[in-house]
């Protein structure tokens, strides 16, 4: 097993790939860039309050550190998802040329550090990037006023010991995430293949959501003396509860709608939904965070203050803004998600487009089955989101005024259309792969 | 099988003849020096007929599958069908013409992996704008005819090679279409099931009234046929007549 000669003539074969193979790697590099540069924002909001906390301390400072430790670990997830899509795609599209390898006799253990050192090699340098990226953040997020004052860049910069280490675990996330990838596929010198088709979901998924939403409600109107930061402790749960429980519903949706389909388009986006929900959750999962986080924060956001005193007011205030952003980096990671996940099925199933194209399909029904992939489980999660927080904020009703509802909306409405806008993007991939006959 | 394939069976129309004149196509027009695909073809495929065409690998076949299927254009040369040329076509009404009189089988099937066995079927049909239950009963009307009876909820990834190429055979028929074009149809199975998919794929075909342009390597396959073209540099260079 002589893994070095192996790497020396993947990284050949990687150089000679043509503009079209070496898309997945862009889109790879794009997923970590950003996911580093979300990851990097987030932290620099924590440091900025720890550094406020320290050098000027008031009553309630605080409670902002713990608010942007609550924001930094809501964009966890998305982030999380984001790395994960992105490692898949370096895994998974490298068939023909893993097979070739393969075929050509290079043993599995060299064809699996290949890869793994490939994945890892597209996130050093989409983190790398994503520094850049973080960087020229710095100059508006330093225009947001918390507490009256806006942000100074010495508040905004993180430590430059805590780059390295961002840099090494996103690096270690696309390598781990790389390898549970590979151990799902047969790499054989005739092709690689998946090993098992998807088993349907557990109903302990429903289950376990059911109570935990029994148990939110029967104490949550316990809680409203609670801490902030504690009730957005619990929020952090239920979403991740949510994550557990949105593949299931997908799939079950998409059973409902392929058994009620009239069109091609739309049974075919059922059909895939059915055959991966999780799949389809990672394209979509981070949206329902988004639209939870909006409803929550901007629901506490719009408590009626008139009673408050003036701390009270600010820390509503804030918490709008503060809302506001977490809502616009999540939006912004899951639509960069989706849009990877997207353009990863445009190229996995490049012959399938081809031959459906040869045997008459026209382009418009292919790129509408293509693009209702992506909105028919987003139309599930975001009416599943939209539930799932006024259940949450059902003990507070009492004590949200009408601004709420707007705030909400605005929210959802700008976060889908932002990521069916980068849906869109992917139309001239699918076209390519059509008329390419 | 007559009873069950009634409601596919196609009206009689004028002359469904499929006509391929002086067809030239050219990969590498820049290229000095560089050989043709097509240099030249002429052939004419009468309805209900079975035609293989082989050849060495690079003689042109698969090219000429795809010039006469209207997929990709000839530099010189006309494709006539049903007495229309398709010199002058644009892109939108080959692609009708593809979905609606024409059906295809591919060398791995290139079957839909998450849709079950009857909604690959009935694709071309939807994809048409055809009501769901209406192409899934003319869709069903084929699986017993095919041997695939029972096998309608599985999805490719539960059958066999066979059954698999089965299906696309399917596939290609439930529109009735006036030719169906078949890429080395059998490539990727064993001699027995091979000759399990051309019996069903020249039986059902002329049943329906199709014309058949199969391309081999196969001589075995091509026995199946009424006539073989032989190919070679772009042009048809031997026939034979069962």
């Amino acid at each position: 097993m002589n893994v070095l000669p192996a790497l020396r003539t993947a990284r050949r074969i990687e150089r000679a790939t043509d503009s079209s193979g070496r898309l997945p790697n862009t889109l790879a590099i794009v997923a970590f860039s950003v996911a580093t540069a979300a990851l990097l924002i987030a932290l620099a909001g924590l440091h900025g309050f720890q550094v406020r906390d320290a050098t000027h301390p008031t009553d309630v400072s605080y409670t902002y550190v713990g608010l942007a430790a609550c924001a930094a670990g809501l964009l966890a997830a998305p982030v999380l998802t984001l790395g994960g899509v992105a490692a898949r795609l370096t895994v998974g599209r490298r068939d023909h040329r893993l097979a070739t390898l393969r075929l050509a006799g290079a043993t599995r253990t060299q064809v699996v550090a290949i890869t793994l050192v490939e994945s890892g090699r597209l996130a050093l340098l989409g983190s790398l990037i994503g520094i850049v990226l973080y960087a020229g953040s710095l100059v508006p997020l330093s225009t947001l006023r918390f507490e009256e004052h806006a942000f100074s860049y010495r508040q905004l910069v993180v430590p430059l010991w805590w780059l390295p280490l961002v840099v090494l675990g996103v690096t270690l996330l696309a390598v781990v995430s790389g390898a549970i990838g590979l151990r799902r596929v047969a790499i054989s010198p005739l092709g690689v293949t998946a090993r098992h088709t998807p088993r349907g979901l557990s109903v302990v998924r429903v289950l376990l959501t059911m109570a935990a939403v029994v148990v939110w409600v029967a104490i949550g109107s316990s809680l409203q003396q609670a801490g902030v930061a504690v009730l957005l402790v619990i929020v952090t749960l239920m979403v991740a509860i949510a994550n557990v429980v949105g593949p299931f519903v997908l799939g079950l949706a998409g059973r409902l709608i392929a058994r009620n389909a009239r069109h091609a388009p739309t049974l075919l986006a059922a059909r895939r939904i059915i055959d991966d929900p999780k799949n389809a959750w990672r394209a979509v999962g981070s949206m329902g965070l988004a639209i939870t986080v909006a409803g929550v924060g901007g629901s506490m956001g719009s408590i009626d203050t008139s009673d408050m005193n003036r701390t009270q007011q600010l820390i509503a205030q804030d918490m709008r803004t503060g809302s506001l952003l977490t809502v616009g980096i999540i939006a912004i990671v899951a639509a960069t998600s989706t849009c990877v996940v997207q353009a990863a099925r445009v190229i996995d199933r490049q012959s399938e487009l081809r031959a459906l194209a040869r045997s008459g399909a026209q382009d418009r029904t292919l790129i509408a089955a293509a693009l209702r992939e992506t909105s028919l489980p987003l139309a599930i999660t975001v009416a599943l989101s939209a539930g799932f927080t006024v259940v949450m904020m059902a003990p507070f009703a009492q004590y949200l005024n009408l601004a709420t509802a707007g705030w909400i909306a605005l929210s959802v409405v700008a976060s889908i259309a932002l990521m069916l806008g980068t849906v869109r993007l992917t139309r001239p991939l699918i076209r390519q792969a059509v008329t390419e006959v | 099988m007559t009873q069950q394939l009634h409601s596919l069976t196609p009206p009689p129309t004028a002359d469904r003849t499929l006509l391929g004149d002086r067809l030239v196509k050219r990969y590498a027009p820049s290229v000095q020096d560089s050989p043709p695909a097509l240099a030249g073809v002429s052939l004419a495929v009468a309805p209900g007929e079975s035609v293989a065409v082989m050849g060495p690998s690079g003689s042109g076949k698969t090219t000429l599958l795809h010039v006469l299927a209207g997929i990709v254009r000839p530099d010189e040369g006309d494709v006539v069908w049903n007495g229309n040329s398709l010199r002058g076509a644009s892109d939108a009404t080959r692609t009708t013409l593809r979905r609606s009189e024409f059906g295809f089988v591919f060398q791995s099937g290139q079957l839909i992996p998450e849709l079950p066995a009857i909604e690959n079927v009935a694709l071309p049909l939807l994809l048409g704008g055809t009501d769901r239950r209406q192409a899934e009963a003319r869709a069903a009307a084929l699986f017993a005819p095919l041997g695939l009876g029972g096998l309608e909820r599985r999805r490719p990834g539960e059958l066999s090679g066979g059954q698999a190429q089965r299906v696309a055979i399917a596939r290609a028929l439930v529109g009735t279409p006036g030719v169906v074009f078949a890429d080395e149809p059998t490539g990727a199975l064993d001699q027995h099931t091979s000759g399990e998919v051309m019996h069903h794929l020249t039986g059902l075909s002329r049943h329906l009234g199709a014309s058949l342009l199969i391309v081999t390597h196969d001589a075995n396959v091509a026995g199946w046929c009424d006539r073989t073209l032989h190919m070679q540099d772009g042009r048809i260079v031997g026939e034979a007549r069962r």
